[in-house]
């Protein structure tokens, strides 16, 4: 059998594993209603939540950009990737139980539904809910993008890269279209943990056959490439203020602002299983990438040079093991994609449909929202489809910019769980000015001290949200009493204590 | 007169909320462990931000690794242990 046909079979074998864990995952659906298909009635247990939050963390970026961005700048990831990892948690904890509490008891699927009630404003729903789907979708097509590349390279060419997006894309849809939140948790299980043992076993496998096992690979690196080993590394982009600003965005964008986490919160079976996928999912996320990094700096060390350093792992795999272990390994990274994308779909459509749609048509019937979401699917799918058609460049930057968009929700989202002196006003006016500021300055390229757009904008955002909510009438004491009254009353501890 | 009485529940309302707000705002942690574990979060975060301009060296290698790997690691488990000793003995 020629390679080419061994590693399409493989590929082949796991992309409809995928999927029929997806219709399984339809098929144990509890219910025919929205908060089945938007947040899988409240009811993920500890093993969904964990993989499902982890396994969307890590994307095409994971598997494909860390390899560039480790052989680019060297020790700055783990200056910052596991410290986002580790802080993203504690927030998410810190933040998810309480929109955990105010989901159940008022019965909030998505962002804009929380901010909705807290603020008092459709147009803040709306607006929301259209900046964030803009910003997830771009996050699809990366996915979509990575995915061509992984099928184009692991088939050797057989399955081209346009074809390898459209099918893996479809697979995603359908169990997407058809189960909603429950098919992503149940496929990302699998996934999760079939991504994890590849990239270990993988970079692991090639740091020892290529550099001699981990402490050969240090000393490599430390004789070869020393700056690698400090900030801000070879191509001196990471000075520390600028890994800083990176830090603090993609902890707050990815961990806790990014739409599909904040769903996720919602759907979590109790309080006790958020608590434990919050504290011990960077053990997962973070030592992912333990052989990962030996495999990245020692690359750098003994081959430079090399023109496009996002595929060093697929190419490496193809180059230096056997051709099963490479497209098993191949299929876990395909795994980072799709539990990627399969998360970001359902959360666009969630928005498009909760926060759009059902704001301006508010008799709309549980069946119709379900038919909406669904349309939702397939037209963001084809937009995302067409867009990486022209095969955007899979580097972490991007992920940067997209979380430090998303982002910009964070202090608003503070304020309705935090702090009842926030107003409609300061949400308004701070959201605006964060995303007109994040735009600018990308666009732009404005580099002010050394510090990515994202967290300017962020810091814009939160001054003048506290400013304007200051200067403005606070929000009526009812919705005070029904948010944060709730969250310190009798109730809600007892709701706690319940589900723990 | 009808003028006066929506004023009145106007200001009634946002003295309401005012006293509300007052009562509800605590962005501090209310115990002791809970301050000792943020406390321990920021330090470990300090360490690395601003801690590396001190720390951002190779050697010494430690247990077969450079420093800067070492140093970072530590601190980031150093908080991933603070985080589960929170989830055991502080949060519901």
């Amino acid at each position: 059998m020629s390679p080419a046909i061994t590693s399409t079979i493989i590929l082949a074998l796991f992309t409809f594993i995928v999927l029929a864990i997806g219709l399984f995952g339809w098929a144990k659906k509890l219910d025919n209603n929205a908060s089945d298909f938007f947040v899988a009635s409240r009811t993920l247990g500890f093993a969904a939540l964990f993989f499902t939050y982890t396994a969307t963390y890590h994307s095409a970026s994971a598997f494909l950009g860390t390899g560039g961005f480790l052989y680019a700048h060297g020790m700055s990831y783990w200056a910052i990737g596991p410290y986002t990892q580790t802080l993203g948690g504690i927030l998410l904890y810190l933040v998810g139980s309480r929109v955990w509490l105010l989901g159940k008891k008022y019965d909030f699927m998505t962002p804009g539904d929380l901010l909705d009630a807290f603020y008092q404003s459709k147009f803040l729903k709306v607006l929301t809910g259209i900046v964030l789907a803009a910003f997830v979708i771009p996050y699809i097509q990366l996915q979509l993008a990575g995915a061509g590349w992984i099928t184009e390279f692991a088939t050797l060419g057989a399955v081209p890269y346009v074809w390898g997006a459209l099918i893996s894309g479809i697979v995603v849809l359908i169990f997407v279209y058809l189960g909603g939140m429950r098919s992503v948790a149940w496929t990302d299980i699998f996934m999760g943990i079939f991504m994890f043992v590849a990239m270990v076993a993988g970079c692991w496998y090639l740091t020892d056959v290529l550099y001699g096992g981990p402490t050969q690979t240090w000393l490599t690196v430390a004789e070869k490439t020393p700056n690698q080993l400090l900030l801000p590394g070879d191509a001196g982009y990471f000075s520390l203020p600028m890994a800083f600003s990176w830090t603090v965005i993609i902890t707050i964008g990815l961990s806790v602002a990014a739409p599909h986490v904040i769903m996720r919160m919602f759907s979590a079976g109790s309080i006790k299983v958020l608590k434990w996928v919050a504290v011990l999912s960077p053990l997962y996320l973070i030592w992912i990438y333990i052989s990962y990094i030996w495999f990245g700096l020692g690359t750098k060390a003994v081959f430079p040079g090399i023109e496009f350093p996002d595929e060093i792992l697929p190419r490496f795999l193809y180059e230096y093991t056997p051709l099963v272990f490479a497209a098993i390994v191949c299929a876990g990274g395909l795994a980072a994609v799709l539990s990627t994308a399969n998360s970001q779909l359902h959360a666009a459509s969630a928005l498009i449909t909760r926060d759009v749609y059902q704001t301006i048509k508010k008799d709309a019937s549980d069946k119709r929202l379900i038919s909406v979401g669904r349309i939702a699917i397939v037209v963001i799918f084809l937009f995302s489809f067409y867009a990486s058609i022209e095969k955007p460049p899979l580097l972490a930057m991007l992920i940067a910019l997209a979380t430090g968009g998303m982002a910009q929700i964070f202090p608003m989202l503070f304020g309705a769980l935090f702090w009842p002196r926030a107003t409609k006003a300061g949400a308004l006016s701070g959201f605006v000015v964060g995303t007109v500021v994040m735009v600018w300055f990308t666009l732009g390229k404005i580099d002010l001290l050394d510090m990515m757009p994202g967290l300017w904008a962020l810091l814009f955002n939160a001054v003048v949200f506290v400013v304007v909510s200051l200067c403005t009438r606070p929000q009526p004491a009812e919705v005070i009493r029904k948010f944060h009254g709730f969250l310190d009353s009798d109730e809600a501890k007892l709701l706690l204590k319940q589900s723990s | 007169m009808e003028l006066e009485t929506s004023v009145k529940t106007a200001v009634d309302d946002q003295e309401e909320a005012m006293r509300l707000i007052k009562k509800h705002t605590y962005l501090l942690p209310r115990t002791k462990l809970g301050w000792t574990l943020t406390v321990i979060v920021i330090i470990s975060f300090l360490m690395v931000y601003p801690g590396l301009i001190w720390a951002n060296t190779a050697y010494p290698f430690l247990f077969g690794m450079p420093f800067t790997y070492v140093w970072l690691t530590f601190w980031v488990h150093v908080m991933l242990v603070a985080g589960i000793y929170a989830a055991r003995k502080l949060w519901v």
